[in-house]
């Protein structure tokens, strides 16, 4: 049973509950799509459509979902362990919560917080999984996926595999590398980034600014503003969550933490500006340490976030409102404090490095971050940025594991200089031009024949005729101005020779109008909007000239596609002939226990080879024009080639019995 | 290797608005044009050609040379000659009269050995020889002479001179002279050039091509000239077979470092090795497909101006034949195997199951395998019996 239930206990009212056993397909959006729906049909032929808010959960659900329907299909499940799923899919869905906004910021209520699994181990294992190319060719669902995905593909798959009645199987192992990348595509998972620069307010039309925010923005801002984090933590249960995320939009600290100039006059907002001058290094002093103990960022903040918590709620409670913002710098000032006596100094300082890094030694200004008169604003977005890419870095580190830190002054401290060095040593090849000595320019009868020749009385050759002729050549005289006058006298060949050129010139300048003309609007300093729109006429007019065959192609698009689909077909028999055919020919009675079979396999090929060439034939046949089947004809020309040639290889192989 | 594949010329995003004007400057640059005078070649193009002579491709081309000169007073041209069977690929023009003069020596203490070799042979021989030997005795004699100037007047008759612009007559008359020259001293007789001593013949179009990029890079290093830009066009009536495939591509590597495009004037069958050395140094290959209209190729596709290239469709062939030839047999190779070792292509499996270029040894199981014959059914269905091997 599939629930769907309101994540507010509350409201009780919109329940989905389907039976699973009637659920006959799932259809989810794509990684790529910002939407994220996820289709359920029924047995009943009803269509169910379910909006997340987190492409993981939608994903948890859809794999649970997957599972189960397989199991069902398959028949071999165990009424515990659909119920099992059942429950944690469940579970999974309960994540998954209706939207509801507030000052035009739509947000996700709390309640119900994801549970979503720890996939750090599970993907791995997943991934291995997906790349087993036995595995990629039974995923029907995958198959069927990057069907839906490729239109091409699927083109060619109706064609040959439902119409032409090829394997399905032998279809899919000559595109394994197209199913991995499918798999691998859709499994690929994001790494951390900047999320506040992701978040765009947008103005809509009735004067009102809506920013969008999912739960996993919201979850990655807090993780790498613990400041923002803070903040919530201070002001929600006051305000709703609604209001505390506009309210932060549109604050001066939202622009700080982004990383933009903060003017004096902006609108901002009073309750959590005053965290702009919380101290800022707050958290970011405390990942330093933190990393060098070698604990994870997340793990340390939730630990680090509780004690915190708890005492600030504590305290919170007692003295709530008699205690604003002083208390808050007593606390920053604590912190730092703390940090000044405990942070610890690392024992290896590369001395040389800082000679190395200091401006100044070379007549530079100072660093932009050390000088003295340095405007505070901007050494502070400096920072900010600084302290984002660090807290990032080790969000991604937590994969890879730490490596030891001693080892890596050890590295450090090791004097490689004195290492034997390593000769780099060369294969020598003897290169013999056997092929190459110019003696070519000869054709070697002629020299057997020269050579063999009685040195009395030898025969003329070609080369005596030639020459004697090249020699006479040159006892009359040159009359540069013959040079033109011939041409004339043998009917303008000049016209000729200048229609020639003109043709390929045409011919090239088609093909390089493209990059031609954007080429020129550079030269000439102009705005290459011209060159855009041609681009974009190129594009238009692109599926009739996009074939280099020197002809043109006045076919509609719907017997171009025609053509292309033969085209398309036959190659994918072709395909599988010439596979089979190496196979077989590289294998022996005694290496291959299949070598019959694969043998009478490969006349089935031979014969859908064949086929495909009456159906070349027959496609032309029923173009009835006779012009364009002409340009047909000429666009088919190299597949019959290819088609005849593959039969020919065949029927010579063949061995003739006496 | 990048520095090899690195594709040179890539000046057309270097020139924005600011240098537009500098860069199509008028400077004056160097035409080479290299002959193919493989004499075999031209026998079968002027059969299969009936009204193409040699000296009318000569003349094109001296036009050529002479329309290049009035482009630009700074402008430069020299001629190579290759295939040549005797000479091998030798400069034309400009001559350097030094190593004329030490060649013209060579030349004769040649002769004078290749007549003693023979002399038994060319006693017998009769008349006809004899008459040649006093040809060319006369001609060894005359030659120092023509450069001095003493005979002048009864070599320049060779170019009608009446009406031609001075500079032209000067530069025409000396590249006719030295053609002249070359086929007077080439022998009759092939077999005079092919004897047991010395069974080869010298000078390919490759030779010709790294002889003139040696030139140029000369000429681009040296102080009054520095950087002068320049362009080699081929001419070309052999075939592929005439044409060593290795040297060839490292030719074609040199000319693309150096940024210098060579352009084919191909006569008679397509080359295609001729197709890719222009398509990787920017140049023109076109098939003359009307040889008596060759000038209006010479002097409109052909003679496009090195600054130019970036901003102007060239009229060359844009679909290569990318296809490399067989290290062995020296033939384009359609489908054929490739030394893992050091890349070498053969067009057959090897007998001996060595590479035959770097020796390297081929795996025994592998070749067997290789060599293997395709094993099909015979296509009657009711026959159910495997064929035998």
């Amino acid at each position: 049973m599939l629930i769907w239930r309101c994540a507010d206990s509350n409201a009780t009212t919109n329940l989905v509950e389907l039976p699973l056993d009637t659920v006959s397909f799932l259809q989810a959006t794509p990684a790529t799509s910002d939407k994220m729906l996820l289709k359920i049909g029924l047995d009943s032929d009803k269509e169910m459509l379910f909006g997340f808010n987190s492409r993981k959960v939608m994903d948890t659900v859809k794999t649970s979902i997957q599972q189960i329907i397989a199991r069902k299909k398959t028949s071999i499940s165990v009424e515990k362990e659909k119920e099992a799923d059942a429950a944690n899919a469940n579970q999974a869905l309960a994540a998954g919560t209706s939207a509801g906004g507030a000052d035009g910021v739509k947000v996700p209520q709390t309640s119900g917080s994801p549970d979503t699994p720890d996939d750090g181990v599970k993907n791995d294992e997943f991934l291995a999984d997906l790349l087993n190319s036995k595995k990629l060719m039974k995923n029907l669902a995958l198959q069927q996926r990057l069907l839906r995905d490729n239109v091409k593909l699927m083109r060619t798959f109706t064609e040959a595999v439902i119409k032409e009645g090829m394997e399905a199987e032998e279809f899919w192992k000559s595109r394994v590398h197209l199913l991995r990348s499918f798999a691998i595509q859709n499994n690929q998972k994001k790494g951390p980034y900047n999320v506040l620069s992701t978040i765009k307010p947008v103005a809509s039309s009735d004067n009102e600014v809506n920013v969008n925010v999912t739960r996993d923005k919201i979850k990655e801002i807090f993780k790498q503003y613990p400041i923002v984090r803070k903040a919530y933590d201070d002001t929600v249960p006051r305000m709703s969550e609604g209001e505390f995320w506009s309210r932060f939009f549109s604050s001066k600290l939202f622009r700080k933490l982004r990383g933009e100039k903060v003017n004096l006059y902006d609108r901002g907002d009073v309750t959590l500006d005053k965290y702009l001058y919380f101290d800022p290094d707050y958290d970011g002093e405390e990942d330093v340490n933190e990393e060098e103990v070698g604990d994870h960022l997340v793990h340390e903040e939730k630990a680090q976030e509780l004690p915190s918590h708890a005492s600030l709620s504590s305290k919170a409670q007692k003295k709530k409102r008699k205690v604003g913002a002083s208390e808050q710098m007593v606390k920053k000032k604590k912190v730092k404090l703390f940090n000044e006596v405990d942070s610890a100094v690392s024992k290896c300082l590369d001395l040389e490095g800082n000679k190395e890094d200091d401006p100044e030694l070379r007549g530079n200004r100072p660093d932009i971050t050390m000088k003295d008169d340095q405007d505070p604003e901007l050494v502070g977005i400096l920072r900010t940025m600084n302290r984002l890419s660090r807290r990032l870095m080790s969000d991604i580190t937590e994969e890879a594991p730490l490596e030891d830190l001693d080892l890596e002054f050890e590295k450090e401290l090791e004097l490689n200089d004195l290492d034997e060095t390593d000769e780099v040593e060369y294969n020598e090849l003897k290169y013999t031009q056997t092929s190459n000595i110019s003696s070519n320019i000869v054709p070697s009868e002629l020299i057997t024949k020269v050579m063999n020749q009685s040195n009395l009385n030898p025969e003329s050759c070609e080369y005596d005729e030639i020459i004697k002729k090249l020699k006479d050549e040159f006892t009359v005289e040159f009359d540069l101005t013959c040079v033109y006058r011939n041409m004339k006298q043998e009917g303008k060949k000049q016209n000729d020779a200048y229609r020639d050129i003109n043709n390929i010139v045409k011919q090239n300048s088609k093909q390089s109008q493209q990059s031609w003309n954007s080429n020129l609007k550079e030269l000439l300093g102009l705005p290459s909007s011209a060159a855009t729109t041609s681009a974009a006429n190129n594009s238009l007019t692109r599926e009739n000239t996009d074939y280099d065959i020197g002809i043109k192609i006045n076919l509609d698009n719907g017997k171009i596609e025609s053509v292309k689909l033969t085209h398309a077909t036959s190659i994918e028999f072709l395909r599988q002939f010439w596979t089979q055919f190496n196979r077989t020919a590289a294998s022996t009675p005694t290496t291959d226990p299949n070598f019959k079979s694969d043998l009478i396999k490969l006349r089935k090929y031979y014969f859908s080879v064949r086929k495909c060439l009456s159906r070349v034939e027959a496609q032309l046949a029923r173009c009835k024009d006779l012009k364009e089947r002409q340009v047909e004809k000429q666009m088919l020309t190299p597949l019959v080639e290819a088609l005849n040639a593959a039969l020919r290889r065949y029927e010579d192989s063949i061995v003739k019995s006496k | 290797m990048d520095a090899i594949s690195d594709r040179a010329f890539t000046e057309t995003a270097a020139t924005t608005a600011q240098n537009i004007h500098k860069v199509i400057d008028e400077t004056p640059s160097l035409l080479t044009v290299i002959l193919d005078v493989h004499p075999l070649e031209w026998k079968k193009y002027m059969e299969q050609n009936e009204n193409v002579e040699f000296r009318h491709v000569t003349s094109a081309m001296l036009v050529m040379l002479n329309s290049h000169l009035a482009l630009n007073s700074g402008n430069e041209v020299s001629v190579y000659v290759a295939n040549s069977f005797y000479h091998g690929a030798k400069r034309m023009f400009p001559v350097n009269e030094e190593v004329l003069a030490e060649e013209s020596v060579a030349v004769k203490k040649e002769k004078d050995t290749n007549g003693s070799g023979i002399v038994g042979d060319n006693d017998a021989d009769g008349d006809d020889n004899d008459g040649d030997d006093d040809d060319d005795d006369e001609l060894i004699k005359v030659r120092p002479k023509t450069k001095t100037g003493g005979n002048k007047k009864k070599k320049s008759s060779l170019l009608k001179s009446r009406g031609v612009y001075g500079q032209f007559k000067a530069i025409d008359e000396k590249i006719l002279d030295a053609l002249d020259e070359m086929y007077k001293v080439e022998p009759d007789r092939l077999r005079q050039i092919i004897s047991k001593e010395k069974n080869f013949v010298k000078g390919t179009m490759t030779g010709a091509i790294s002889t003139a990029l040696t030139a140029i890079n000369k000429l681009q290093k040296s102080d009054d000239k520095l950087n002068m830009k320049a362009r080699v066009m081929i001419i070309s009536v052999s075939g592929d077979n005439t044409l060593p495939y290795v040297s060839m591509m490292n030719t074609i590597f040199a000319a693309q470092k150096m940024k210098v495009s060579l352009d084919v004037c191909k006569l008679g069958e397509k080359s295609i090795f001729l197709q890719q050395t222009s398509d990787a140094t920017n140049g023109v290959y076109i098939d003359i497909k009307h040889p008596s209209g060759l000038i209006q190729y010479l002097s409109s596709a052909l003679f496009i101006e090195p600054l130019l290239r970036p901003i102007v469709v060239l009229p060359t062939n844009t679909s290569v034949d990318f296809r490399a030839s067989c290290f062995v047999s020296n033939k384009v190779v359609d489908i054929g195997y490739v030394c893992s070792v050091c890349l070498c292509i053969l067009s057959m499996v090897p007998s001996d199951e060595r590479c035959p270029t770097c020796f390297s040894k081929f795996e025994h199981k592998l070749i067997t395998r290789m060599k293997r014959k395709p094993k099909v059914l015979p296509l009657e269905v009711k026959k159910k019996k495997k064929t035998p091997e």
